[in-house]
């Protein structure tokens, strides 16, 4: 399992962001990894997060000259990609509902290997419920909260980062968050 | 303290975006503080879990992207013809120029032996089919008291016309 990211993406070994733009290969092993998740988490489509992670990577490889630097690299590729997954999800509807049911048995494998350190069965068990309530519910969500619960809780991503990521505001990343936790809390059976 | 925090509220910590009230209370209230603490938990497990499952999916998604890649030239070509049409009319631009531009060179080199000719046949004084009778005329039976200058003159200009002689 690799280790959780910090919020940004580091940028060792490129002098410059533009620089780091236009050598292709080291862009997707930097950040294919990334990138292909979140379009996974929101897809929850093998096959569709790699087309978007591919289409992702190479936009930005051509428009590198558009890149202003407001942003770091990564919260830059992210908003193209969540730009990308929405796309996707639009005009795709009815495959994606359908890819979903089938990439359901991948999602179970990955559940049960939830790491419990020390617990007993009865408490993996119960995480595995947990991690599989949040999933479904999540799943449930309107797009802009999914998408914003994702990048805060899969991502590590800040506040002021998912605002960059999405184009919102940071007042209104902060509404849709509350809103999708309180959901996926009363919805996992969590809310008192 | 007599209540405990409200669902807004408890999203608002599990969030990571406490206001300083909902801080105090958490420190007060066990049943809260425990509360954030499971959903702070099981969001963890939840990210922990997407992770590893797309740390699974991650390299063959990548090989796959990469096979799409290596097609992807031909697709290019159909679905933009008028990019390709206009790709091919670039590229054949400098054959095109080459040839063309020798095409000119034999035409120049053509209408120069032309008009080589031309001079040729507008300098001759007399016609091909007359050189016969011209050949029994001498003209340069000039009358004998001209001066020496013209015969001179007429002398210089029938080695000028020696070819009719």
């Amino acid at each position: 399992m690799q280790p959780v990211a910090s919020a940004d993406f580091p940028a060792e070994g490129f002098e410059s962001p533009a620089r780091e733009l236009d050598d292709f290969d080291a862009l997707v092993r930097k950040y294919w990894p990334r990138v292909f998740r979140f379009a996974l988490a929101s897809l929850r489509d093998p096959d569709a997060a790699g087309s978007v992670a591919q289409d992702c990577l190479m936009r930005a490889h051509r428009k590198a000259g558009g890149y202003r630097g407001e942003s770091s690299v990564g919260t830059w590729l992210m908003r193209i990609a969540v730009n990308l997954v929405r796309d996707h999800a639009r005009s795709r509807r009815m495959q994606f509902w359908k890819r979903t049911r089938e990439s359901a048995v991948n999602w179970d494998d990955a559940v049960r290997r939830v790491p419990q350190a020390g617990a007993t069965p009865e408490a993996e068990a119960a995480a595995r419920e947990r991690v599989e309530a949040v999933w479904k519910a999540a799943g449930r969500l309107p797009e802009r909260q999914r998408t914003v619960f994702l990048l805060r809780f899969v991502e590590d991503m800040d506040l002021l980062e998912i605002a960059a990521a999405t184009g919102l505001r940071e007042g209104t990343v902060k509404t849709h968050l509350l809103r999708a936790l309180e959901a996926v809390r009363r919805e996992a059976g969590g809310a008192r | 303290m007599t209540e405990h925090l409200a669902a807004g509220r408890i999203a608002e910590c599990v969030a990571g975006e406490p206001a300083p009230e909902e801080q105090r209370h958490l420190l007060e209230c066990a049943e809260c503080r425990a509360e954030v603490a499971r959903w702070r938990s099981a969001l963890g497990q939840f990210r922990e879990a997407v992770r590893g499952w797309s740390d699974g999916q991650s390299k063959r998604a990548l090989e796959r992207a990469r096979a799409r890649a290596v097609r992807q030239p031909a697709r290019v070509w159909l679905r933009w013809p008028a990019l390709a049409a206009l790709a091919l009319a670039l590229a054949a631009a400098p054959v095109y120029r080459t040839v063309r531009d020798r095409q000119r060179a034999a035409q120049a080199a053509a209408d120069a032996q032309l008009l080589e000719q031309v001079d040729r046949e507008v300098s001759e004084s007399v016609p091909s089919p007359m050189e016969p009778l011209a050949q029994l005329v001498s003209w340069d039976s000039a009358p004998q008291d001209s001066s020496q200058d013209t015969s001179q003159g007429n002398s210089q200009s029938s080695s000028q016309n020696g070819e009719i002689r």
